[in-house]
C-alpha cells in the first residue's frame, strides 16, 4: 500500500504541468536583478540582429549610484573568444540606452580591470 | 551610472561572437551617506574625499538638511589617487538649514571614493568626525 502511495505521488510530481517559462532572451522577458545580487545565465551565440542577447530588469533610484558588470566565469583561453556588451534602458521596451553624463562605461576601472578584455560595464 | 529618474531600468547583455557561453551579471549600489553636519554658530563643516581608483571620477555631493530637502549639491571630478574637500558653510541653504546630512554617488566599483565629514569649531577647539558609509555592503563574489 505504501509503495503504491509512493509510486502515485512520484507519478503526479513527473506528470504536473510546471508553468511556461519564458527564456529571458527578449526585452519583455527580462528577468528580476535585485541591486546587490549576482546573476548567471547562459549568453546564446550572436547570429544575427537581436539574438545572443540576454535580459534583466532592476529598480533604480534617481540620486543614487550604481556599478553593473559582466563578465564569462568560466571560459578558458582555449574555449573560444568571448566578447560582450552591456546596456541599460529606462523601461522595459528597451527603446533607448541611457547615455551621457549618467552613465560612463569602463573596461579599466580597478578591481575589474583584470578581466578587461571580456567585459563592459557602464 | 548615476539614475536621474526612478523607476524599472533593462540591463542588457548582448553576445557580440559566435559562440554561446555562461555569464555572470553584478548589481551593486555605490552610494554612500553621512549622518551629520552642523554649522551652527561657529562651527564649520569639512566634507573630504578621496579617489580610492586609479582612473578620474566625478562625485556627485548632495547635502540635505534637516528635514531633508537638498540644501546643495556639486559635481566634483577627482583624479585618481587624488583627493579634495567641500566646506559646507559655503552653501548658504545648507547655513540656513544648520544641520543635515551629506550624500556621496559617483562613477566606479564599490569603495572607489572614500569621504569623511568633519565638523570643527576653532573658538571652542571642539571638532567631531561622522564619516561616510556606503549604504550597500560588499563582498566578495561567488562564481
Amino acid at each position: 500500500m505504501t509503495r503504491r502511495l509512493v509510486l502515485i505521488c512520484a507519478l503526479i510530481t513527473m506528470l504536473w504541468a510546471s508553468p511556461a517559462l519564458a527564456d529571458n532572451t527578449t526585452c519583455a522577458n527580462a528577468e528580476p536583478l535585485i541591486v546587490g545580487s549576482q546573476a548567471s545565465d547562459f549568453l546564446p551565440a550572436f547570429t544575427g540582429a537581436g539574438t545572443g542577447e540576454t535580459f534583466f530588469k532592476t529598480q533604480l533610484r534617481a540620486g543614487r549610484s550604481y556599478i553593473f558588470w559582466v563578465y564569462p566565469p568560466f571560459q578558458d583561453a582555449g574555449e573560444g573568444t568571448t566578447a560582450v556588451s552591456l546596456s541599460l534602458f529606462t523601461n522595459t521596451t528597451c527603446g533607448t540606452p541611457v547615455t551621457g553624463a549618467t552613465v560612463i562605461s569602463s573596461t579599466e576601472r580597478e578591481p575589474l580591470e583584470n578581466v578587461r578584455t571580456s567585459t563592459r560595464s557602464p | 551610472m548615476k539614475p536621474t529618474s526612478s523607476g524599472t531600468f533593462v540591463l542588457k547583455i548582448a553576445n557580440l561572437v559566435g559562440t554561446g557561453y555562461t555569464v555572470a551579471v553584478t548589481a551593486v549600489e555605490t552610494s554612500s551617506f553621512s549622518p551629520w553636519w552642523f554649522v551652527g554658530g561657529t562651527n564649520q563643516a569639512f566634507v573630504t574625499l578621496r579617489n580610492n581608483m586609479s582612473t578620474q571620477t566625478i562625485a556627485t555631493l548632495t547635502l540635505y538638511g534637516n528635514t531633508g530637502a537638498v540644501c546643495g549639491t556639486e559635481d566634483i571630478t577627482i583624479d585618481g589617487d587624488a583627493n579634495t574637500f567641500r566646506r559646507v558653510n559655503d552653501f548658504p541653504a545648507c547655513v540656513a538649514a544648520g544641520f543635515g546630512s551629506a550624500a556621496i554617488t559617483y562613477f566606479g566599483p564599490p569603495g572607489g571614493i572614500a569621504a569623511n565629514t568633519t565638523v570643527l569649531n576653532a573658538a571652542n577647539g571642539t571638532s567631531f568626525d561622522e564619516p561616510f558609509t556606503q549604504r550597500m555592503v560588499w563582498s566578495v563574489l561567488v562564481r
